[in-house]
């Protein structure tokens, strides 16, 4: 560990002292701001916790040999470009691989590999409410147990959602598009897709001849 | 002083125990009810949730404590498993599995206790459907359950009820999400009818709880309560007087000469024991930790059917993303369900068979994925976006039979910390349960053209519900069944068994508003004899 942070430091150095994200920047050098500034540019949030922060930094440091070091090399690839976008959209090799594992604890809230059928696993909590998944939907779909209002807001239609052309009464569980129901035979394109023997519908249209209807 | 603790003591404080206690204790009768896990109360388990790694599993909120193991305790099962790689998750806590249950609340139709007679399959229920509808609508009643008027539950187009209700479902259906309202235009192209799915996630204030407000974590544990479950029971009967006792794990069972029950025993977590007796008995600890006393006793016997038939469900996900919005994840868990493949003519060689359209939120799994596949940045961000906003997933929860192969027994290579052993389980896909993939395909083929989708998972791995069926079945008679029309054991005349593990067969839905019917039926059946 101290190797690690001493690599750390050193290259604190050789960041510019102005970079483009916020103006907090480092400002007592320690690996929490660092870590912090570039959690805000791989998640594209400026909101993010400190409690939140500092766990998952805690957590990745037992779990990765060498995290402060490959942190303060993301840190300074990062701190030499223009945008958020551009310094992702070129990370490759150590820097790719160091912000993915930053971007898991923050999108998902957890690191590790949760078992969903049994209660041994290595996975372990990092957060819940700075969890990015969710607001990377805008929010249209709530983190569970946000609700954003009272019983039945899940009727509305979901913002940017144009839903002119539904029938009258579709809201309600009363309305039925038809009259009667007939189950279709399948298309056999649609068919051989739905089965997996072809990557495309495209693909099974061209293997099969006239294929589906559009 | 009378000669018993209770008129009746009830092993399990689920959902089907305490509605048994709920009965007993209406009638004034006494009871004791012994629950082998802790209590955990629903905002600690809310909470729990929240800071869960393991938020994709259904027992991870609840106590994993090591004298009373759940089915996710890691050696508690030993699985033996054929076609499929997952098995049941219970609970052992104050309120029992039901506090991870989904609410889904449909009823048995006719046809499903009569597979034999309607379709040549498996067996006969001893009571028919006629016999219990009025504990169906004293279940619903007592727990809150939505629904709408004139529904045809068979998918069959009938354009009546069916099956028959004498009393109206208590609350009216819960909102419509838009994802339903939109996808229900876009596969009625190919014939399919979305019908609103009956739940105990309350659509209206009922009984002291809150109507829902979608925080659809109905898998783990509803925060405010408008999600029924055991522990809301629990509360009822302790306002009555039964005296619930948590820590207390039953292990022994003893028996006279003509079979009755004459005492139980339990152990608490510090090894202390403790004899109990009754005029009668009834466990009521899920189909697992049921059979697994009577193992542990060698009660039951004549049969040779305790643990066996055991029956899960079995089911395929069919995850696809439409050409458009739909936005699943908001509301609850499951609003809607397609019953067409229920009650088919061809039952006789292709399950009964459900399609839930699932709703629950996706985003987690998606960015998962996308992480997997190197992407960051804005590039994570819109596949984020666009997968949520479109992906669905219809689950296809299909009917299994009842087969002796297919079981539990006692897993002697496990020990808990109070020496008890563990369970092993047999599962086996059927030949019965394969024969539905070409139909499963057909339908799925039409789901994708319908909505112009993509193909996200083809559908072809097995897995099962949190449905336990089977393992101490009832029947007419002592030579092939446990238990009797009435869930009295037919080799001790004060024992009865009252878990979903007494349904001879399995049906296409989820079993748990029978199984609650079956115990309102035992409990006052019980009341009426002590």
């Amino acid at each position: 560990m101290s190797m690690d942070r001493r690599s750390f430091l050193i290259s604190l150095a050789l960041i510019p002292p102005a970079v483009y994200w916020s103006t907090s920047v480092l400002a007592d050098g320690s690996v929490s701001d660092a870590f912090m500034q570039v959690s805000r540019i791989i998640t594209g949030a400026d909101n993010l916790t400190p409690g939140a922060a500092a766990r998952i930094e805690g957590l990745l440091s037992e779990r990765h040999p060498g995290f402060a070091a490959h942190l303060a090399t993301l840190y300074t690839a990062l701190a030499a470009s223009p945008s958020r976008e551009a310094g992702l959209s070129v990370l490759t090799g150590n820097d790719l691989d160091t912000a993915l594992i930053i971007a898991k604890p923050w999108y998902l809230g957890y690191v590790g590999t949760p078992s969903g059928r049994i209660l041994k696993d290595d996975a372990e909590f990092a957060t819940f409410l700075d969890m990015q998944a969710y607001a990377k939907t805008d929010s249209i779909i709530p983190a569970q147990s946000y609700p954003p209002g009272p019983a039945g807001w899940w009727q509305d239609t979901p913002r940017g959602v144009d839903a002119s052309d539904l029938p009258e009464g579709a809201t309600t569980w009363a309305y039925q598009p038809l009259k009667t129901y007939t189950i279709a035979a399948p298309d056999p394109a649609w068919r051989a897709y739905a089965a997996g023997h072809f990557d495309s519908i495209e693909a099974a249209r061209a293997s099969l001849g006239k294929g589906a209807e559009q | 002083m009378s000669d018993f603790d209770a008129d009746v003591i009830v092993v399990g404080s689920g959902s089907l125990g305490s509605m048994v206690a709920l009965q007993l204790a209406r009638a004034g009768k006494s009871v004791i009810v012994l629950e082998a896990g802790p209590e955990t109360t629903d905002w600690k388990v809310t909470d729990n949730f929240r800071n869960s790694a393991r938020q994709n599993n259904f027992n991870a909120p609840f106590p994993d404590v090591p004298y009373a193991p759940n089915s996710f305790s890691p050696g508690y099962i030993s699985p033996h498993l054929e076609g499929i790689d997952v098995f049941p998750g219970t609970l052992r806590t104050v309120g029992g599995t039901s506090r991870h249950w989904t609410a889904a609340t449909w009823r048995l139709l006719p046809e499903d206790m009569t597979l034999k007679s309607s379709f040549g399959l498996a067996v006969d229920w001893p009571i028919t459907y006629d016999e219990l509808e009025p504990y169906y609508c004293d279940a619903e009643y007592e727990i809150g359950v939505n629904g709408i008027a004139d529904f045809d539950e068979s998918g069959q187009g009938l354009g009546y009820t069916y099956p028959p209700r004498s009393r109206p479902f208590p609350l009216p259906a819960e909102a419509k999400p838009y994802a339903i309202q939109r996808l229900q235009q876009q596969i009625a192209t190919k014939g399919y009818r979305v019908d609103v799915a009956p739940s105990s996630r309350i659509s209206k204030p009922y009984d002291g709880r809150p109507a829902c407000i979608g925080n659809n974590m109905c898998n783990w544990n509803c925060p405010i309560g408008a999600k029924h479950s055991g522990y809301h029971v629990v509360e009822k009967i302790r306002k009555l007087g039964v005296d619930l006792r948590s820590n207390a794990v039953v292990h022994k069972i003893e028996t006279a000469a003509d079979g009755k029950v004459t005492a139980l025993h339990y152990l608490t977590p510090n090894r202390a024991t403790k004899r109990l007796t009754a005029k009668v008995y009834v466990l009521a600890g899920h189909g697992f930790e049921t059979p697994k006393l009577m193992l542990m006793n060698n009660l039951g016997e004549r049969s040779g059917m305790v643990g066996r038939n055991l029956m899960v469900h079995p089911t395929i996900d069919m995850t696809l993303l439409s050409s458009e919005p739909l936005w699943a994840g908001r509301g609850q868990n499951i609003h809607g369900a397609i019953m067409q493949r229920r009650n088919q003519p061809d039952r006789t060689r292709i399950p009964s068979t459900r399609y839930d359209l699932l709703n629950n939120p996706p985003t987690v799994g998606i960015a998962d994925t996308a992480l997997s596949e190197r992407k960051i940045g804005t590039a994570l961000d819109d596949e984020i976006y666009d997968r949520s906003a479109r992906i669905f997933t219809f689950e296809a929860l299909t009917e299994d039979l009842p087969d002796k192969a297919n079981g539990i027994s006692l897993n002697t290579n496990f020990k808990d910390s109070l020496g008890l052993p563990g369970l092993r389980l047999d599962y086996r896909i059927s030949d019965y349960t394969k024969a539905n993939l070409p139909r499963l395909m057909d339908d799925f083929a039409n789901f994708l053209q319908a909505t112009q989708g993509t193909r996200v998972s083809p559908p072809t791995t097995w897995i099962c519900q949190q449905h336990i069926m089977g393992t101490v079945r009832m029947g007419n008679q002592a030579e092939d069944a446990v238990v009797d029309r009435d869930l009295r054991c037919f080799d001790h005349q004060n024992l009865f068994l009252v878990t979903t593990g007494v349904m001879p067969t399995a049906g296409g839905v989820n079993p748990t508003l029978t199984g609650m019917a079956l115990a309102i039926r035992a409990g006052q059946h019980i009341a009426k004899e002590v």
